[in-house]
């Protein structure tokens, strides 16, 4: 299998026209591609793993210009100072009640909503997809003063409700997307499968959980882990809807650390240990998370996002 | 063939419309055959109209309005309008950064990271680079502004600086984020390096989609260079794919652009060089609490857009659409 793909791929890729050059030419072209590759890949990794160096540098390290990516000795107290500062646990709490509760949410309900788009006709459908698309076309932020108002009117200001009470209802960051995934999704799995379940007597909302739900694995891998860093990522939102630190995501705890390490250290007589490897340990501590993620999930994820064949 | 009553009613609704002992209305016949259907839309479209629908009318009436939060909202006409454009000459920077910085990083982010997935699905070890190209992606804006600070630091210590110093090409240290000059672009190659990873990733997938006979033909119709066969044949089969990164940079361009030009350049940033339609819409909603004004200022960008969005739509979108 994998070799038919690349003799097809040999025969019509660059690499393939090139097959009538010289065979030096074709392994400096080689060598030449893989360089330029490493080069941008370091391009792209530069400033995380910068930061991750710098982080773990001490006072000495970061005025010292021949340490350059490796400290001299690992420095872990930044890390302790940054998770102090940053309240990090709590914080970190917040933001999983927000990322997981918001995937898990925006998952169920869009792909509930995309079944209906995908497998069942009715009259109306073209025009209410249509409405979905233009939700696409209202960046979250043009309505914000009326949300804003609203949701303070509703008592949901300083909880989760404003991101989890949209995602609930197939809304929420970039809701519009997830649902024409998962559409794109049902509407390439075989129709024999629903008739045989419906035979079987099932209904269909019986049909969408038993049978249509755990085919679309893939589909529910991506959804899920772009929802998941999406939410843990935002900004914009919880600095409108959150006022009490207490409920401050991560981003947000990191965008008020300097100030509250200050705060914190000066009553310690230790002004001097705040320097700028404490605010990377914490930038990499909100960073972290989704990386690892991705790095376990990465197979499966790349994978998934082939086989969704996403908005085809 | 065993009948499972218990299933319920719901089994044979979308196929054959129930038996019907005496004539229905037009929409109680609608709700008998195809209710389920709209069932599983219920969701979605309760919410529409409270938290979408509803909200951008009342954004469209308060933006007549004056409302500060704390008094009912007084009627005004199109007097805030008025300001904007003929008063606010802030705003009317904010418009053009933001177009500026939209129109360039949008179409160099789709060309770049469709030219890169392109040339990885050429090469085998596709795994290393996809992981690469995509952690960018997964990182917080604001948690990565520290590194950009430093990397464009105004002093020679800044590697920018540094860097540009020791091979000549500056002789003073240069201060990319507080000139006006660089401010701007400094936040657009940020939001390069932020954006590609997403688009690069669905092209990537849809570079595999791409039906091999196509080139086939295309080879039988004379088409003899790589660079042909990708404008001719890969390019019209990625639409869809062109189309979802197209709106998820124009989505990205308002939210992010702005986060990045917050944590970079600060609110209000130096003689407002790097000040967004958004950053506008910020100060004034939530620093002023001229909610009403706020809601001119988002009228116009969502007007903004939704022109680029359908512009897109238009564009880009398959017959099936």
């Amino acid at each position: 299998m994998a070799d038919s793909v690349f003799v097809i791929r040999q025969r019509t890729g660059v690499l393939g026209a090139l097959t009538s050059r010289k065979w030096w030419e074709l392994v400096f072209l080689r060598i030449a591609t893989y360089i330029i590759l490493i080069n941008v890949c370091f391009v792209f990794l530069f400033p995380v793993i910068y930061m991750f160096s710098t982080s773990l540098k001490t006072v000495a390290d970061l005025a010292d210009l021949t340490v350059l990516w490796i400290p001299r000795t690992f420095f872990w107290r930044n890390y302790e100072l940054a998770i102090s500062g940053m309240l990090y646990w709590q914080a970190a709490r917040n933001s999983i009640i927000i990322s997981l509760g918001s995937g898990i949410l925006q998952t169920v309900a869009c792909s509930f909503v995309a079944y209906g788009f995908a497998r069942i006709p009715f009259p109306g459908r073209d025009i209410l997809f249509l409405l979905v698309l233009f939700t696409f076309l209202v960046p979250p932020q043009t309505i914000i003063v009326p949300l804003f108002i609203l949701y303070r009117n509703l008592g949901f200001m300083d909880t989760y409700f404003p991101f989890l009470i949209p995602a609930l209802f197939g809304h929420g960051l970039r809701g519009a997307l997830f649902i024409l995934v998962f559409r794109q999704f049902f509407r390439n799995l075989p129709y024999e499968l629903e008739d045989a379940a419906r035979i079987d007597g099932a209904g269909p909302f019986s049909v969408y959980w038993r049978i249509m739900l755990p085919l679309a694995t893939p589909a529910i891998i991506v959804v899920f882990l772009f929802s998941l860093v999406w939410h843990w990522n935002d900004f914009f939102e919880p600095t409108i809807y959150l006022f009490d630190q207490n409920n401050f995501t991560l981003p947000l705890r990191l965008s008020i650390l300097s100030a509250a390490l200050l705060q914190m250290l000066a009553g310690q007589g230790a002004g001097d240990e705040f320097n700028e490897a404490v605010i990377m340990a914490a930038s990499f501590l909100v960073i972290m998370p989704p990386l690892i993620i991705y790095l376990f999930t990465q197979r499966y994820f790349v994978e998934s996002v082939d086989r969704t064949g996403l908005v085809e | 063939m065993a009948e499972v009553k218990s299933s319920g009613p719901g089994a044979e609704v979308t196929t054959q419309p129930r038996a019907v002992a005496e004539p229905k209305t037009g929409l109680q016949r609608l709700l008998a055959q195809y209710g389920v259907s709209y069932a599983f839309l219920l969701p979605y479209m309760i919410f529409f109209f409270a938290f979408l629908i509803i909200p951008v009318g009342v954004a469209i009436w308060l933006s007549f309005t004056y409302f500060n939060m704390l008094e009912a909202p007084r009627i005004i006409g199109w007097s805030n309008y008025r300001l904007l454009f003929l008063e606010d000459d802030i705003f009317v920077l904010s418009i053009r950064n933001t177009l500026f910085f939209a129109l360039i990083t949008g179409p160099v982010s789709l060309t770049a990271s469709f030219l890169l997935a392109w040339f990885i699905n050429q090469i085998r070890v596709r795994t290393i680079y996809a992981l690469a190209f995509y952690a960018p992606s997964l990182t917080s804006a604001i948690a990565m502004a520290v590194v950009w600070r430093i990397v464009f630091s105004g002093d020679r210590y800044g590697y920018m600086n540094y860097f540009l110093m020791r091979m000549g090409f500056i002789q003073e240290p240069f201060l990319w984020l507080i000139d006006q000059r660089t401010m701007l672009p400094v936040i657009m190659f940020v939001m390069l390096w932020m954006s590609m990873g997403n688009n690069f990733l669905v092209f990537l997938a849809g570079l595999q989609t791409v039906n091999t006979e196509l080139y086939e033909a295309g080879k039988v119709d004379g088409i003899a260079h790589p660079l042909q066969e990708m404008w001719y044949i890969t390019l019209p089969s990625m639409k869809p794919q062109m189309l979802f990164g197209v709106i998820n940079a124009v989505v990205l361009m308002f939210s992010a652009g702005f986060e990045i030009s917050l944590s970079l350049a600060g609110l209000p940033s130096p003689l407002y060089a790097a000040h967004m339609i958004l950053s506008h819409l910020y100060d004034y909603a939530f620093i002023r609490f001229e909610m009403g004004y706020a809601a001119a200022i988002a009228v116009i960008l969502f007007i903004i857009t939704f022109g680029i969005g359908q512009g897109a739509l238009r564009l880009l979108s398959t017959k099936d659409e």
